[in-house]
């Protein structure tokens, strides 16, 4: 009788037994045949070994199985109560007004300088490439019998002349655009189809050229060919065949019969037709020249948004200077007369308008012509300052307006063709009005609120928090006070729960004989965090930030330097699970 | 692995004698069988600070309280032990013939695991309580700490040799160590200082630390890997003598003195450095993914870290035990020694026994015992050697008996060994 013990099942390469060899005889034997090596054991008494068998059985298995069972078991956890720094930044008017809009005085003072558009051309605003050049049908009343290779549309060159409402354009190179051509046959044989433009040249000076096969019509369906071509960079001349026309483009076209497997003749049946047609589609002219009329154009009323103060909600500013430049830039080859007829602040926050009061306002400004040298584009700009001498531009900014509101009149060449047709326009240089302003950062700030909405999420890791507070250390270099407050949003972004108990206050330092900030000023801010906060710190994926500012100094204006920072640090005191 | 078992198995299929077992790990003879088989289990969990409900509580994994956080920081020291064994294996013995003086052969397997932990209160409450309510504005000192979890696997090969009236009996036998795993932490030096002022520049945390970590092969930690090769001696001497016509026995046993190379791919790291810091920077406050790195230590000053692979080696923990044990009369023995731990953090270990021997065919030996030291305080327990069958008996120990009773107990373990005579 041989037992197998059962190693072989967890260790393949081991042959374990007892055996019995005859009644009064057993052995033991653990055996590696794969590496040679064995160890019997011999007992003649069977009755006393097979003893011991149940306790190797469990002996096993613990040996094998104990020093797992820790593994098994959880993780055991605690609370810590931990005081730590976590974050730490330092603040400068960079990271409240972009630096981009910054610029330093020699006196480290600042100064806002902030670039608005108010309104950009178009060339459609001058003229508009003809959409279609061919679209003819060609047929016969009778019926006629045709050979391969004969002539079905014979050669016809086509001039095609397009309206630009009083523009008279002779040459435009494209920037993009596409033709898209489509022929319809009811010859019930292929016919091949040659087009040409031959008032377009690619950049290399090639004609647009192109061979097309139409298939055959059947009885029951015409054949119908459609293909679309790339223009870009294509050059048009619009003179004619004769080269002193407007606006004119040249077409080439014909067919014949193509070789095709039908017979040696085909029959064209009374009103077969051949129709052609085609068009330009998105066509944008990189360059355009000739005579872009007589026009006046009104512009608007409409709006331009003005970012400077959006994130302004609440409170006033009073800003001791400023100064905005007014300009208009003329980039095309034809002279312009503008009329300012209304500027507006608008602030939609508080419903407040301000009309801009100047002497430009109503009185027309003539804007000469730029000089076209071989692409080099010499503007004509006009330019004009408004600052608190000579208009309301204090109060016009001090409106904080997020929107800009005018109404202009536009006219084009005044003075009729004095240019000889030599007006010209390219893509990228047009005409644009802008407003540039420097504000120099001396003001007095009253409750003036500014507030955003954050992205929030809470690390993994503080999950593990269970109460405590946030306790922010602020050291405030700035002559403001600063009321900070971060609210919690809920997923339809509605205000749950406020973060920073009272006083949320920042205070301002001690100001010295110049309104300059002498030194820094240290407070400590609050920040409880108990469970129903936390878990709602959890859930939540936007934060809204207020941050109320007063200056410090009042009625006085005071300058913001450079060299302002604000300190700031995070410590946290919170009670923390170990372990979870 | 199996086949380096079974190797040594192999090879300690030596010619029978008759035998006797060795030392502790044995009973004493009474019949003079021709061999015996022996299964031991023994484990212990001992410390001076740390108590039996906080420990089941943290390998259970469940959540430690501060009703447990309070039971050790009542009697907590400025060092600490908390220390423990397990042993695991089998003995196969063969003795000679009756009135044969050859020596006993004996050959052993067993699992060997160490666990040895020496640290600070201040250590203990800032993993625990963290840093805010003992240590703000204040140093906690974390130094002198030690940590060295071993595991091995023992193949013993033993020879005792009887002694007479005028000759002590002795014993040794050396073992051949598999090294499995171990991890080595010594940190003499470490202090964490919170600061928190109430000023800007008052809040920060200040930590100095030299320390040596030693950690065999992370990649090879399956049951009875191999990371490591071994030697290890015992040894013992049992001078009989004669004290006021009380006869006894005086015993010298050392165990396990040895060490254990651990393989290259072992890993060793070392620091001397101070840090400072003070926040994570980041350089916009409202977007946290400025931050200058994900941990911005502001100053290191002497920076003296390193890492590398390499080959060490470990003393493994060994015992000198020394006792005498006196017999009042056939049924009455009184047993009294000191066990001394080496390289380890325990202190020497002072017991005694009282032992009430009964039965003449049937063996039973039922023994009080006190001691203490080692990695705890006090102890008491009761001892049991009992023949059960013809050819059975049962050793059992606790050291431990009455620490179940309070909660607020120190130390837990047993051992329990079942031999078989043939």
């Amino acid at each position: 009788m041989i037992i197998d013990i059962g190693l072989t099942q967890k260790y393949p390469s081991l042959r374990g037994r007892f055996a019995r060899s005859n009644p009064s005889e057993i052995f033991c034997e653990i055996a590696s045949p794969k590496s040679g090596l064995a160890m019997t054991l011999v007992r003649k008494s069977y009755d006393n070994l097979k003893l011991i068998i149940p306790f190797l059985i469990p002996y096993t298995i613990y040996l094998f199985f104990f020093s797992s069972c820790r593994k098994e078991a959880g993780h055991p956890s605690w609370d810590v109560d931990v005081l730590a720094p976590l974050v730490k930044s330092t603040l400068t008017i960079n990271n409240i007004i972009p630096d981009s809009l910054l610029q330093q005085n020699t006196d480290n003072s600042l100064d806002i300088v902030y670039q608005s558009s108010l309104y950009s051309f178009s060339v459609d605003s001058l003229f508009q490439i003809p959409t279609a050049t061919i679209d003819t049908a060609y047929w016969l009343p009778f019926p006629i019998f045709l050979s391969q290779l004969s002539t079905i549309v014979p050669a016809t060159t086509d001039e095609t002349k397009n309206t630009q409402g009083g523009a008279e354009l002779t040459d435009v190179i494209l920037r993009s655009g596409t033709i898209e051509i489509m022929l319809r046959s009811q010859v019930k044989s292929m016919i091949d189809f040659t087009y040409k433009i031959l008032s377009a040249k690619d950049p290399f000076g090639n004609v647009f050229n192109k061979t097309f096969r139409i298939p055959a019509a059947t009885s029951a369906t015409d054949g119908v060919y459609t293909a679309t071509f790339d223009l870009s960079g294509y050059k048009l001349d619009l003179t004619g065949l004769s080269g002193n026309k407007v606006n004119t483009i040249t077409s080439y076209y014909n067919a014949i019969i193509s070789p095709a497997p039908f017979g040696d003749t085909v029959t064209i049946q009374p009103y077969d037709s051949v129709v052609i047609s085609n068009k330009f589609i998105d066509i944008v002219p990189q360059y355009a020249k000739g005579y872009f009329g007589h026009t006046v154009s009104n512009i608007g009323p409409d709006s331009t948004n003005f970012s400077l103060f959006n994130h302004i909600i609440d409170g006033t500013l009073q800003l001791e200077d400023i100064d905005v430049g007014f300009s208009i830039e003329n980039s095309i080859g034809a002279d312009a007369r503008v009329t300012i007829d209304t500027l507006s602040s608008i602030n939609t926050r508080t419903g407040s308008t301000i009309l801009l009061a100047h002497s430009i306002i109503g009185a027309p400004v003539n804007l000469n012509r730029a000089v076209d040298n071989n692409g080099n584009v010499t503007s004509s700009t006009y330019s004009i300052s408004f600052n608190p001498s000579n208009s309301n531009i204090k109060q016009f900014v001090e409106n904080l307006p997020n929107k800009i509101s005018y109404l202009m009149d536009l006219e084009i060449n005044p003075l009729g063709n004095v240019s000889g047709s030599n007006d010209f326009v390219y893509y990228d240089k047009l005409m644009k009005t802008q407003l540039n302003m420097a504000i120099p950062l001396s003001l007095i700030a009253n409750n003036l609120t500014l507030a955003d909405t954050l992205d929030f999420k809470m690390d993994k890791s503080a999950a593990h928090v269970n109460s405590g507070t946030l306790y922010l250390y602020a050291e405030n270099g700035f002559p403001f006070t600063a009321e900070a407050q971060l609210y919690l949003m809920n997923d339809n972004f509605t205000i749950v729960d406020s973060l920073i108990s009272a006083p949320n206050a920042i205070l301002a330092p001690q100001l010295d004989a110049n309104f300059i900030c002498a030194g820094k000023r240290l407070t400590k801010l609050a920040i409880p965090l108990d469970e129903d906060k936390l878990q709602l710190l959890k859930n939540i994926k936007k934060m809204y930030i207020k941050m109320k500012y007063n200056t410090a100094g009042q009625p006085n204006y005071v300058k913001i330097y450079s060299f302002y920072e604000m300190n700031v640090k995070l410590v946290g005191d919170f009670n923390y699970t170990v372990g979870k | 692995m199996l086949n380096r078992i079974l190797f040594f198995l192999a090879i300690s299929h030596l010619p029978s004698a008759i035998c006797h077992l060795h030392a502790q790990d044995s009973l004493s003879v009474q019949k003079k069988p021709e061999q015996t088989i022996e299964f031991l289990g023994e484990g212990f969990l001992n410390s001076n600070t740390i108590t039996n409900d906080f420990i089941l509580a943290f390998y259970k994994g469940q959540f430690i309280n501060d009703v447990l956080k309070e039971g050790v920081t009542e009697k907590i020291l400025l060092s600490n032990r908390l220390g423990g064994a397990s042993k695991l294996g089998f003995t196969y013995s063969e003795h000679s013939l009756e009135g044969n003086k050859k020596p006993v052969f004996s050959f052993s397997f067993f699992d060997r695991q160490h666990l040895d932990m020496k640290f600070s209160d201040d250590l203990f409450n800032i993993i625990f309580y963290g840093n805010k309510k003992y240590f703000t504005n204040q140093s906690a000192y974390l130094g002198d700490f030690q940590l060295n979890l071993l595991r091995y696997q023992q193949f013993r090969f033993g020879w005792n040799f009887s002694g007479d009236a005028t000759h002590g009996s002795y014993g040794f036998s050396f073992s051949l160590l598999s090294g499995e795993q171990n991890v080595f932490v010594k940190a003499p030096t470490a202090t964490l200082f919170t600061s928190d002022d109430g000023t800007y520049s008052g809040n920060y945390i200040d930590f100095a630390v030299a320390m040596q970590v030693h950690q065999t092969d992370t990649a090879n930690k399956k049951i009875f890997a191999q990371n490591g090769m071994g030697l290890s001696a015992d040894f013992f001497y049992e001078l009989p003598y004669t004290v006021w016509k009380k006869p006894g026995t005086i015993i010298f046993e050392v165990k396990d003195a040895g060490l254990i190379r651990w393989n290259s791919n072992s890993m060793h790291y070392s620091a001397d450095s101070s840090y400072h810091y003070d926040a994570i920077d980041v350089s916009d406050l409202f977007n946290l993914d400025s931050m200058a790195s994900p941990l911005n230590i502001d100053s290191v000053i002497d920076k003296n870290t390193k890492f590398e692979k390499g080959q060490y080696t470990t003393n493994i923990p060994f015992t000198l035990d020394i006792h005498t044990k006196s017999f009042y009369g056939k049924q009455i023995a009184f047993e009294k020694g000191i066990i001394f731990w080496f390289n380890t953090s325990a202190k020497p270990y002072y017991y005694a026994k009282l032992h009430f021997i009964v039965g003449r065919k049937k063996y039973a030996d039922i023994a009080y015992i006190i001691g203490y030291g080692g990695y705890g305080r006090f102890n008491a327990g009761l001892e049991a050697k009992i023949d059960f069958a013809k050819h059975y008996s049962l050793h059992v120990i606790d050291n431990y008996l009455f620490s179940g009773i309070a909660h607020t107990s120190y130390g837990m373990g047993l051992y329990l060994k079942l031999v078989r005579r043939f």
